[in-house]
């Protein structure tokens, strides 16, 4: 699997400046909330111990992403055309997990690492802002927890608010979306 | 035989993946397509061609996309610009594009622009009338066969206002245009369905007359939205295909998975799940065309889906071999589109959060005919006047739910299927109240309901069926089951694992995809 990444910048650069009904795609509250949750997803697999977690989050990430680029990430030419080649990479890449494997129990195991993360973050001096607080892990616990119940809602909106900031600030420093920032 | 059938028997297509790996439009294989005669079946029979049945077409389009996604939507096109005038146009209008069809003429649909995309309402191709022609100036861009297809259904502003009536649909037929006046842009290389003809064109002062105006001024925006209600429907054909087709593949590939691949049985589940509302949006165009606004949309949000997630599923759980094939690859690329086009995934939920308040209201009513979807069952025909674009009164098949589960056989089906209810009434009590600007929970909500409309038509699909229909699938209502199980599983809620009947689908599907039989709840094709 590449790096979701480029896609996510890609699809970013697209939402802020596709205008449709009136508005930005970034404004709509529904692209909002995939968006947040493909970069909170992303914090996610830097964090997890599991490969086969890692996998597919980044493949349903890759997805949804796909569902807000609409027919422009479907393009080979254009502004957009990064975006068509990393789906098609991530298409031609299997997973090296044994398939027996218990995804459950991965996420349970992302759960336990990511909170680790956070409190190492908090304790270590100089950390970001956006890193020592709760803010993230929330939102990586509400994600994780949904996967595990089978049912993944939407971030609520104070979160979704809190990491479309972060999300748009990392964008415009070319920061990457990892918790290395 | 069935069309169906004898369509599957004598379309032969081997050269798919070269042609894809070369961005080759597949001309041969659409040749054979007509000379089998499918371009009958984008015309009403009241017009001369073969159209009366949408399940048929559903078959149909199905059988060449389980082959190549890329033939079946280059072929089936013509059918997205024939349908707004079937619905919409006077009758010699209608039967001037039947005789085009029928002689082999491709039609496109031209709706979407460089800057609009799914926003038909921000179009600015405009018509303006002077003197009883119409002038064009403007793009249509990202269409399917804009350049192979002589003949255009153009979605076109001719008030300068726009708004909903400010709007019409003109169908253009380029070659009585001065060829100074029009220019065909560049076919766009795309991710998937590859050869396929997906480019446009820009009319600069192009004139064509009034008669080529589909319907009364000012409708062009209403008829393209109810003509959507049934191409989206048809748009499961693709999709069904495609998982087919890549189950199928993915399976000759590595002969042997495990046994009790959970992954590969829901994979399965997802299909046959799909399949059972996709006959049923199908067969509701006949029988519940008021209801049409609602289960399109349905239809082609939750068909495209599931069928991605499945496909998604085998990649992930058959490994490097299924992965690497390029043909699987193809397969998986050109599946993507289906959620794209003729409405995308989030436009097909906004249309059902719209309609929230019906969908909550409870309104006692009668059980369907046993005909409405009994796959033998005689269809009426369409009638297109009772084509709407709101459903005031919700989904029927959430109204009889309670009375068809209660037809259930008693044991884990009635189970399952009260548990399935219990969600359900939870769920529509739940709906929120439609807002302007629409919050993202919404989303998630109308994903649930659709669930729900799913489960409800996989009940009735097996009541009306169960009795007739062979193979081991319907042997003590597995398959059912199998798809109650999967749906309640995307609503959170996880019945007990059953590992008999996930030995009963293993070894069905193991037997559908060697013996070359359809990977289908259905052992023929209808």
């Amino acid at each position: 699997m590449t790096a979701v990444d480029p896609a996510l910048r890609t699809t970013l650069h697209f939402a802020f400046s596709r205008r449709l009904y009136g508005i930005t795609v970034a404004e709509m509250p529904h692209a909002r909330s995939v968006l947040a949750g493909v970069f909170t997803d992303l914090l996610t697999v830097d964090a997890t111990p599991d490969e086969l977690v890692a996998y597919r989050l980044q493949d349903e990430a890759l997805r949804d992403l796909a569902a807000i680029m609409g027919a422009r990430g479907y393009l080979r030419d254009g502004p957009y055309a990064a975006f068509g080649e990393t789906l098609r990479q991530s298409l031609a890449t299997a997973t090296s997990y044994e398939s027996t494997r218990d995804y459950e129990h991965g996420l349970f195991l992302t759960a336990h690492a990511c909170t680790e993360r956070w409190r190492d973050a908090r304790r270590q001096p100089g950390t970001p802002g956006f890193l020592a607080d709760s803010t993230w892990l929330r939102a990586v616990l509400h994600r994780v927890a949904g996967r595990r119940a089978g049912r993944l809602r939407p971030l609520p909106d104070k979160l979704t608010d809190a990491i479309m900031t972060e999300l748009t600030t990392r964008l415009a420093d070319h920061a990457a979306f990892g918790l290395e920032r | 035989m069935s069309a169906v059938a004898s369509l599957e028997a004598a379309f032969f297509h081997p050269s798919a993946a070269e042609l894809d790996a070369r961005d080759e439009f597949p001309a041969r294989a659409c040749r054979d397509l007509n000379e089998w005669g499918l371009h009958h079946y984008y015309v009403p029979a009241c017009l001369g061609g073969r159209l009366a049945s949408y399940p048929e077409l559903l078959g149909l389009i199905r059988v060449v996309a389980q082959q190549d996604m890329t033939v079946a939507v280059a072929h089936s096109k013509t059918l997205l610009g024939g349908i707004p005038v079937w619905l919409a146009a006077e009758p010699e209008q209608a039967r001037w594009l039947a005789r085009q069809i029928l002689s082999g003429t491709v039609v496109s649909l031209g709706l979407t622009e460089r800057s609009h995309g799914s926003d038909l309402l921000g179009g600015e191709l405009t018509a303006r009338l002077e003197d009883s022609h119409y002038r064009l100036d403007g793009e249509k861009w990202l269409i399917n066969n804009a350049t192979r297809g002589p003949v255009m259904a153009v979605l076109a502003r001719t008030s300068s206002e726009g708004g909903p009536r400010g709007f019409d649909l003109l169908l253009v037929d380029r070659r009585d245009l001065d060829p100074g006046t029009y220019r065909c842009l560049p076919k766009e290389r795309t991710h998937g369905i590859r050869g396929a003809d997906i480019s446009g064109i820009a009319y600069t002062g192009a004139v064509v007359p009034e008669s080529a105006r589909v319907g009364t001024p000012g409708s062009g925006v209403e008829t393209v939205l109810k003509g959507m209600q049934l191409t989206r429907t048809m748009c499961a054909g693709l999709a069904l295909g495609a998982g087919e087709h890549a189950l199928r593949r993915a399976l000759r590939l590595s002969p042997e998975p495990s046994h009790g691949n959970r992954e590969l049985v829901d994979a399965y589940a997802d299909l046959l799940g799909a399949e059972a509302l996709a006959i049923a949006g199908s067969r509701s165009i006949h029988f519940l065309p008021r209801e049409l606004s609602i289960l399109s949309a349905v239809v082609k949000y939750a068909v495209p889906t599931w069928i991605d997630d499945a496909i998604a599923a085998l990649a992930r759980t058959l490994g490097q071999t299924v992965v690497d094939d390029a043909m699987f690859q193809k397969i998986r690329r050109d599946a993507a589109i289906v959620g794209l086009f003729d409405g995308s995934t989030v436009v097909n939920l906004n249309l059902i959060i719209h309609q929230f308040p019906a969908l909550a209201k409870n309104r006692p009513g009668n059980r369907p005919p046993s005909s409405a979807y009994d796959v033998r069952g005689e269809l009426p025909g369409l009638d297109r006047y009772r084509l709407s674009l709101l459903a005031p009164h919700g989904v029927s098949l959430l109204h009889t739910l309670p009375a068809a589960i209660r037809h259930l056989p008693p044991g884990p089906l009635a189970d399952l299927g009260q548990s399935f209810l219990n969600r359900a009434v939870e769920i529509r009590a739940g709906l929120p109240p439609a807002r302007a600007r629409i919050p993202a929970a919404h989303y998630e909500a109308a994903a649930r309901i659709t669930t729900c409309i799913a489960g409800a038509a996989a009940i009735e699909i097996w009541l009306a069926n169960r009795h007739h229909a062979t193979g081991p699938l319907w042997h003590q209502g597995s398959w059912l089951a199998a798809v109650l199980t999967r749906l309640l599983t995307r609503l959170g809620h996880r019945p007990p694992a059953d590992p008999a009947r996930d030995e009963t689908l293993y070894t069905a599907l193991q037997d559908q995809a060697r013996t070359g039989q359809p990977i289908s709840l259905f052992e023929e094709r209808r």
